[in-house]
């Protein structure tokens, strides 16, 4: 373990709680940005169709 | 300021609204969260009990604070919803669920982690825990009744009227710990006039908290913009704001 990740005997418990939260944080901006593509995305196809009929 | 309210009631200028503030919330957020770890983990003392331990109150309080936040929140749009029959509340409502369950979910993991090296286990049916477990399960519970229902405006009036009525369990959750006896320690930021803890050491809990409150804005807002989207049958503001974009 890097130096500045030991923190004593609580070590494992204070890394595994930063990096779970991290990885949440993470998850919810990757995940609402592909929610966001995908509807911008369906939008714009259905805007296309109209065009085109 | 009523004309401010209709307007933003309004899907297009809530969605132009939206565009231009989430990059702002969110590069507050990254400066904040950066800021309250790197003070978290290495700028604030050591516990003189709990030595590096409490260490995880950087991530455990904010997660935890969110979690009833962001519930206030959906159900506050929901009842707006419900009430005005305003179709952008319940887009702001669905869009809060997923955030807040994954914020319920953090704060029970964390507490769990947290709990396993101060009380020598990972989990106590205790009143403070079990009712965030509730939390959770109305999280999920919100998301699978609008999933299982496959017309609009009814999906949006049950999962409101769930909502609403699960907003009895958000002062079950934050008066536990004075309610009933608990392994649970008492509330750390509800006493910022005589705080319980340390300056030094309660400056990173807020900016963490700041940080997290700067994160759900963003990020609600940005899944609010594709629940807006999805409702939309004007398709004249959708071509104008994609062009804009």
């Amino acid at each position: 373990m890097p130096e500045f990740l030991e923190f004593g005997k609580h070590t494992t418990y204070v890394v595994s709680s930063f990096s779970l939260t991290l990885v949440v944080l993470i998850i919810n901006v990757v995940s609402a940005r592909l929610r966001l593509a995908s509807r911008v995305k369906r939008a714009r196809q259905r805007l296309a169709l109209e065009e085109n009929s | 300021m009523w004309t401010w309210i209709h307007k933003l009631g309004s899907p297009p200028h809530f969605y132009r609204i939206a565009t231009r503030l989430t990059p702002w919330f969110g590069w507050a957020a990254l400066l904040l969260i950066i800021a309250g770890i790197y003070g978290g983990l290495y700028v604030a003392p050591t516990d003189y009990q709990q030595l590096d331990g409490f260490r995880i109150i950087y991530v455990h309080v904010p997660s935890a604070s969110l979690s009833l936040f962001i519930y206030v929140n959906m159900a506050l749009a929901a009842a707006v919803g419900l009430v005005w029959r305003i179709k952008l509340a319940h887009a702001i409502a669905a869009a809060c669920a997923p955030i807040g369950a994954s914020f319920t979910f953090l704060a029970l993991a964390t507490g769990s982690i947290w709990a396993k090296p101060m009380w020598g286990t990972w989990w106590v049916w205790d009143a403070r825990l079990t009712s965030e477990l509730v939390l959770l399960f109305l999280y999920f519970g919100f998301m699978a009744l609008r999933a299982a229902i496959d017309e609009e405006n009814r999906a949006d009036r049950a999962s409101a009227l769930l909502a609403i009525i699960g907003v009895i369990n958000v002062p079950i959750i934050k008066y536990s710990v004075d309610w009933w006896n608990t392994l649970h320690q008492p509330a750390t930021l509800s006493k910022l006039g005589k705080p319980s803890m340390d300056p030094d050491m309660l400056i990173w809990l807020l900016m963490m908290l700041a940080g997290f409150m700067c994160f759900f804005a963003a990020v609600v807002l940005t899944r609010a913009r594709a629940e807006v989207l999805l409702r939309a049958r004007d398709q004249k503001w959708v071509r104008q704001a994609l062009e804009g974009r």
